[in-house]
């Protein structure tokens, strides 16, 4: 067993941490917007470019559709042709990724898709491997390396924390953990059940990966004329209540007690190899750890918070007499430590 | 004490079982409605891009509703099914009178769960097939003389061939349904050649 991250109070990394999470988060949010852009403003060109010919006086309208026709194939014959890597072959989002060809998938969306169809598909298996590897090893790293709605639930956090402050009366609910885990149960059992993915339809980084990709669609259907399919636009809102409810109700209500996404990485995350340790020798018992936690849990047990642990490392930076820290190793040879 | 803690739980996991199996089922029942019939058909189709599963039930439950088709899309054919849409939350789906299937096969390229089967041939599609009214098409109904279709159309003289006054013929063995022959149609409203995809919509 080797330490793999110690810090002492007052260490300049531990501040460099937390900016480098925000910054990784910040970035995949804006990179989703920033493909569905890029996207979209392809589909904007070619859509002009037929727009051009349309609007060009030829007597024969036949000539002219079977120009218009010959771009578009060109264009299709141009792109199976081209095989140097462009910007607009990333796309998708965290619910899903294809960069390159190579294929990323969420755990929760393989579950689904595997539970409603009875079928495994070697397309997705190849798209799984990265993040179930991943997850073997870190845990609950993506609901705060990765998730954009965590992210923006983050910021809840903040403005909570904000409202407080100043003054402004906001409630402690507290649920049962267990939710999260029947609600990914009885979610699987109704989408085999009933054949649809319930469960992708609400889970919020996925609305929000779906609900990105349909803004900037419609954000160049309002610059030309061509038509674009009505989105999802309820789940935006569905998105705002969680972050209402999260500044005023609770502390991170979906992440703590809903989110079926979570909980699935939980699960698998649950003999991961990266854990946070605390030496009991140096700890202080002054629950800072506690109270910094955004999942609520209780970092001062020797073994490790539990499965529900995102590797956030804020109880690492705020510890005053640092004895928490990083362990790589087994679940096993944690025991002993006890 | 620990078997009260052990009941609690157990009937907590109960309770919210409970819950969640109506919540989510009403929710799934939402989800899983019959098509709206299409604003301008006029019927419950759906044409579904290249490559989707032949049964409607298979390629429900594998389609994990993630987007990627659709901004893989080069033409924008692709649409996502909304609250309103003939086409359930998040699925794919292609209006050829708006914008027809130019068969770059990009989006069976890149589904996650092969919802979209990988296809290289463009002959392999297989999303409907064109039918001719012919009491609105301007070449039948001796209005005119107009080939649009015929022009438009990606396996000419194969999939459709023309008669007198470029009068078209869909042949079913060629045909894969892409709807370039609808998007170009003159005809106003709705169109005299249309795609029909067969789906039966759940």
């Amino acid at each position: 067993m080797s330490k793999l991250f110690t810090t002492p109070s007052g260490f300049a990394g531990s501040t460099l941490v937390q900016v480098l999470r925000h910054t990784i988060r910040l970035a995949i949010l804006l990179s989703i917007i920033g493909v569905g852009l890029v996207a979209h403003y392809r589909v904007f060109v070619t859509k002009e470019k037929i727009n051009v010919i349309q609007s060009e006086d030829n007597p024969n309208l036949a000539r002219k559709t079977a120009l218009m026709m010959h771009q578009h194939l060109q264009t299709a014959e141009a792109q199976r042709g081209v095989e140097q890597k462009r910007l607009s072959d990333i796309r998708g989002n965290t619910w899903s990724a294809d960069i390159y060809g190579f294929s990323v998938t969420d755990p929760l969306a393989g579950a689904e898709s595997v539970t409603t169809s009875r079928t495994i598909t070697k397309s997705l298996l190849i798209g799984l491997a990265l993040p179930v590897i991943a997850t073997l090893l870190l845990g609950r790293f993506f609901c705060s390396w990765i998730c954009p709605a965590g992210f923006l639930f983050d910021i809840a956090d903040r403005l909570r924390a904000l409202l407080q402050k100043i003054g402004v009366p906001v409630h402690h609910l507290h649920l049962w953990r267990g939710n999260k885990y029947v609600l990914l149960v009885t979610g699987l059992i109704i989408g085999a059940v009933v054949g649809v993915p319930v469960l992708g339809a609400f889970y919020p980084p996925a609305v929000l990966g779906r609900e990105i990709s349909h803004l900037t669609a419609s954000f160049f259907s309002v610059l030309s004329d061509y038509p674009v399919a009505s989105g999802i636009s309820l789940s935006g809102l569905f998105i705002l209540g969680i972050i209402i409810a999260e500044t005023f109700v609770s502390r991170r209500l979906w992440c703590r007690y809903v989110c079926p996404g979570g909980a699935l990485y939980s699960l698998i995350g649950m003999g991961r190899a990266v854990r946070v340790h605390n030496d009991l020798k140096q700890c202080t018992r002054c629950t800072e750890c506690v109270q910094v936690c955004p999942m609520g849990l209780n970092p001062m047990k020797t073994k490790s918070p539990g499965i529900e642990c995102d590797q956030c490392m804020l109880c690492l930076n705020t510890c005053p007499p640092g004895s928490l820290s990083l362990q790589f190793g087994l679940a096993k040879q944690n025991k002993g430590n006890d | 004490m620990i078997r009260r803690k052990f009941t609690r739980m157990v009937l907590r996991t109960i309770g919210v079982s409970i819950a969640s199996f109506a919540g989510l089922g009403a929710f799934a029942g939402l989800l899983k409605r019959k098509a709206a019939p299409n604003p301008v058909i006029g019927e419950p189709e759906i044409i579904r891009p290249p490559g989707a599963l032949e049964k409607e039930a298979d390629f429900l439950s594998q389609c994990i509703r993630c987007a990627r088709c659709r901004d893989a899309c080069p033409t924008g054919a692709i649409k996502l099914g909304g609250f309103s849409d003939p086409a359930q939350l998040g699925t794919p789906y292609v209006l050829p009178f708006e914008s027809g299937c130019n068969l770059s096969l990009a989006c069976t390229t890149t589904c996650p769960t092969d919802a979209l089967q990988l296809l290289t041939l463009t002959k392999d599609v297989n999303m409907g097939l064109a039918v001719v009214d012919e009491r609105t098409c301007v070449s039948f109904n001796g209005t005119g003389v107009c080939g649009a279709c015929h022009t438009a159309c990606p396996f000419k003289n194969f999939a459709i061939t023309q008669g007198s006054h470029n009068a078209p013929t869909v042949h079913q063995d060629h045909c894969v349904g892409c709807g370039l022959c609808e998007e170009a149609c003159i005809v106003d409203g709705i169109k005299a050649i249309r795609v029909f995809s067969g789906r039966e919509s759940l």
